[in-house]
């Protein structure tokens, strides 16, 4: 089996920044404690979006006070407007070793979808962290903020490796165990976990951001062009798998990925999260569009 | 149902066999091209439904099985070669006809071959062969292998025999303990199925392409009492038969050793015997077939070895050629009583077998007063006449093995003195007392008259019947046997001799005559017997109404036993075939 060398190029290129440009996250709400930015949060403080009144106290910020009240009431209540903080986007990177199989592998489209999304944040001032896995999880960049971070994000993508099986339950442990900040997650991965998609959604359902899901898959997923008598070798696992390709056989697989892909659906359905399926044999942004159908996608 | 071409014991096994080995082949891993996937979760839930052939996992499909194991059990069945007994009583017999009309050209080998291809359509148990030849022989019992009976025809010819074939089949066909069924290899031209059969025995000709070839063989040689009225020489007579093509007699009156030549011990029968010939050939059973006729007259009866040679070979060889042992006869010697020579003396002196001689008579003809019963001591045959007494019989008779009680060996000489053929009441009444003939056993032979039957009271002398009996008595006293006119295999010889010692001890009677199996020569009592191949329709094979005999061609349901199991196995396959692209089976 031969690994997939990655190379920048393939990942960052100015027409593909380009293209993303009015692409933005909007989040109903951010959670506190963030930094500023431009993303409405719970926080109260000197946004432009007025949000409430409360009763003055005594060391409040006197330009908060609205004489209008005072003037009708004859009461000092302070007039509070919504904080406009950042949404740190936490970007989950599939590098297992089914990321690197086939031609063109789903490991560069990742990347790419993985750079696109850090794009639309980072060109919003907000925070940006990638953190692929495999068999775990670990840091490729730490959240931060800054347009710059852009090229550093590819640089270090380019030098990914495989990382073994995939393991989305110990990724997951290891993504709470950081304790971000509540945000949005982002997870693109083929989320083919050898200990199948139960396992798979019990670990996203563990995770305590917003999510995301970029699942990216390629035509043969669905149809299988394989024929005979085969020994299909798992390429995390090593497990083999005797078949004899008949068109029953490749009818139950239909049947089987079809209830893996219902299965993710009905889990981003359920909780609101959202999903968007990427072609790897297509380009990458014109179907990202679809998760920013206009322009913005509201988390 | 049986298997002609496996027992039952090895088609089972067979098929036990071919249950297991399916077995292990349905659990055997099939051979696996690997291809790396990015994962095979999805793949691993489809096969779990419908795994594939995989060794130590559970047998999962057993109608597949169970087809597969029913194709090759049909084939397997169709190699075995079923065939269904029509009754479970009846044994199936096949005669090879082992006698001399088959030893033309290769019309053996071919029986032989065709025998073996009927007895391999057969069930195994229930065929047997018969090699009928001079005597039957069982040449492949039931149950076993028919290359046994391929074995044991190796090297058989034809025997030099008349056919025994309708005797055995007769003999079998009426066994009602062991109904048979019968297929008959023979020359179908020259065989008919015999008169006597049951009509439920089912007999039917094994198809054999019997060639007419044209033939010419000696169908009687054998001697008679000369013409010439001569007692120690005899006539010599030729026959011969054959198809008009092969018969080329020379013009009359030219060669007349053209067609047959007569060896005496190996030499040419000597100048000056006369010898004469049919002129023209007599009419056979149609005109394709003529019969010659060669007399040799006044052959010397000395005991000779006569060898009739046909001049022209054909392919049947085996009546070509004919053997025959003169008679020894020599004139006896007859002493008279000088009472009796007025009345017996004309006789003996007419009669060339008989000689007077008072000097060393090998018969003596006397006369006694008084009738002794027993007569002895004598040391030499004697006819005695005696006075007509109480005690004295009209004739007493004493030889070696007659008995007392006056069974068959008394009637046997009354019958060779032609006494049977007298007017006893005649006699009786002229007599006027009861007329007995006494039997007595004795060393030396002799008879006993009245002699009161030599008068004009019984008118007995003066008739033409007077000399036939003294010449009859004194024959009969002297031993002189009649001719045989020649001895033919298969055909009883004559009386006197009872036992060939060559013959198998199987085949020996008990005081009946001895029959002769094959044309040749046998070691007799007291001499040699040449058996000559006598039967005219060997020689010139006649066209019968076999053709209408009821042919069965062997093998009938067993090989389409066969071919519908192969057919239902092919169609099998073809539902198999289905089913696999249909994806109902793996």
């Amino acid at each position: 089996m031969t690994r997939k060398q990655l190379n920048i190029d393939e990942l960052f290129d100015p027409a593909f920044l380009d293209s993303i440009k009015t692409l933005r996250y909007i989040a109903r709400r951010v959670p506190p404690g963030g930094r500023h930015a431009e993303q409405r949060s719970r926080d109260l403080g000197s946004g432009i979006e007025f949000r409430d009144f409360r009763p003055y106290a005594a060391g409040d910020d006197l330009r908060s006070i609205d004489w209008n009240i005072y003037r009708r009431l004859g009461k000092v209540f302070l007039r509070l407007f919504e904080e406009l903080e950042d949404l740190p986007l936490y970007v989950l990177t599939d590098i297992s070793d089914s990321m690197w199989l086939e031609e063109p592998p789903r490991i560069v489209r990742a990347l790419r979808t993985a750079l696109a999304l850090s794009a639309v944040s980072l060109n919003h001032h907000d925070s940006v962290g990638v953190f692929p896995f495999g068999a775990d999880l670990s840091v490729l960049a730490r959240p931060q903020a800054g347009k710059r971070r852009l090229l550093q994000l590819a640089t270090r993508m380019a030098s990914l490796e495989p990382a073994g099986p995939t393991d989305f339950t110990q990724a997951v442990k290891r993504l709470n165990a950081y304790k971000l900040r509540r945000g949005l997650c982002a997870v693109v991965s083929d989320f083919f976990d050898p200990r199948g998609i139960d396992a798979v959604l019990t670990a996203l359902r563990r995770v305590r951001h917003k999510l995301v899901l970029v699942q990216l898959v390629r035509p043969a997923d669905r149809e299988p062009d394989l024929a005979g008598d085969l020994r299909l070798v798992d390429c995390e696992t090593g497990e083999a798998q005797d078949i004899s390709v008949t068109p029953a056989v490749v009818a139950r697989y239909r049947e089987a990925y079809a209830r893996f892909q219902n299965a993710l659906m009905d889990f981003a359905s359920e909780r609101g999260h959202g999903l968007v399926r990427v072609d790897v044999e297509q380009p990458v942004v014109p179907q990202l569009a679809q998760l920013f159908e206009t322009g913005s996608l509201v988390v | 149902m049986s298997f002609a071409n496996l027992g039952w014991p090895l088609t089972l096994l067979g098929l036990g066999a071919l249950a297991g080995a399916l077995f292990l082949l349905q659990r055997l891993r099939v051979r696996h091209r690997e291809v790396p996937v990015v994962t095979t979760m999805f793949w691993r839930e489809a096969v779990e439904a419908a795994r594939a052939r995989v060794l130590t996992q559970r047998f999962r499909h057993p109608w597949a099985y169970a087809l597969i194991l029913l194709i090759a059990s049909l084939i397997w069945l169709a190699l075995a070669g079923p065939e269904r007994r029509p009754d479970a009583d009846t044994r199936t017999v096949v005669l090879l006809d082992g006698s001399a009309r088959m030893a033309r050209g290769d019309l053996f080998a071919r029986a032989k071959e065709a025998t073996l291809d009927t007895a391999a359509d057969l069930p195994r148990d229930a065929r047997e062969v018969v090699l009928c030849g001079a005597y039957p022989r069982r040449v492949l019992a039931p149950g076993e292998d028919v290359l046994l009976l391929e074995k044991r025809l190796e090297g058989i010819e034809a025997d030099a025999c008349p056919s025994t074939l309708s005797a055995v089949l007769r003999r079998m066909a009426i066994d009602e303990y062991n109904r048979r069924a019968f297929r008959v290899v023979t020359d179908a031209t020259m065989w008919r199925v015999p008169e006597g059969i049951p009509a439920d025995v089912n007999v039917a000709r094994v198809p054999l392409d019997a060639r007419s070839i044209a033939n010419r063989g000696i169908v009687a040689f054998g001697v008679s009492e000369p013409v010439s009225g001569r007692f120690d020489a005899v006539d010599v007579y030729v026959e011969w038969r054959g198809s008009s093509d092969a018969l080329e007699l020379p013009p009359a009156g030219l060669d007349p050793d053209a067609d047959v030549a007569i060896y005496v011990d190996n030499e040419r029968l000597p100048a000056g015997i006369e010898t004469t010939r049919s002129p023209l050939p007599v009419d056979g059973r149609d005109f394709e077939h003529k019969t010659h006729m060669r007399w040799f007259r006044d052959v010397p009866a000395d005991g000779k070895t006569l060898r009739a040679v046909l001049n022209k070979d054909d392919d049947f060889a085996l009546d070509n050629e004919a053997l025959l042992v003169l008679p020894t006869r020599r004139v006896t010697r007859v002493g008279i009583d000088a009472a009796l020579v007025e009345v017996v003396g004309p006789v003996v002196d007419a009669d060339p077998a008989l000689v007077r001689d008072d000097q060393r008579p090998d018969v003596r003809v006397a006369r006694e007063s008084t009738f002794i019963k027993g007569m002895v001591p004598m040391r030499m045959p004697r006819l005695v006449f005696v006075d007509e007494t109480e005690s004295a019989p009209m004739l007493y008779v004493q030889a070696p093995g007659i008995d007392a009680d006056g069974s068959d060996g008394l009637r046997e000489v009354v019958a060779a003195l032609r006494l049977d053929e007298i007017d006893a009441v005649e006699l009786a009444t002229a007599a006027g007392r009861t007329v007995e003939v006494v039997g007595d056993v004795g060393e030396v032979r002799a008879l006993a008259f009245w002699e009161t039957l030599l008068t004009d009271r019984y008118d007995l002398v003066h008739t033409r019947t007077f000399p036939a009996l003294i010449a009859r008595s004194l024959r009969w006293l002297a031993g002189v046997e009649s001719l045989a006119p020649y001895t033919a295999a298969g055909e009883p010889m004559r009386e006197r001799i009872t036992e060939l010692v060559d013959m198998a001890a199987d085949h020996r009677a008990v005081n009946v005559p001895a029959t002769p199996p094959v044309a040749g020569r046998y070691t007799a009592v007291p001499d040699f017997v040449e058996a000559l191949l006598a039967a005219p329709e060997l020689t010139t094979p006649v066209e019968t109404a076999v053709a209408d005999a009821p042919v069965k061609e062997a093998g009938g349901f067993g090989g389409s036993a066969a071919t519908w199991l192969l057919l239902v196995a092919f169609l099998l396959l073809c539902f198999e075939w289905v089913l696999f692209r249909t994806e109902r089976i793996p």
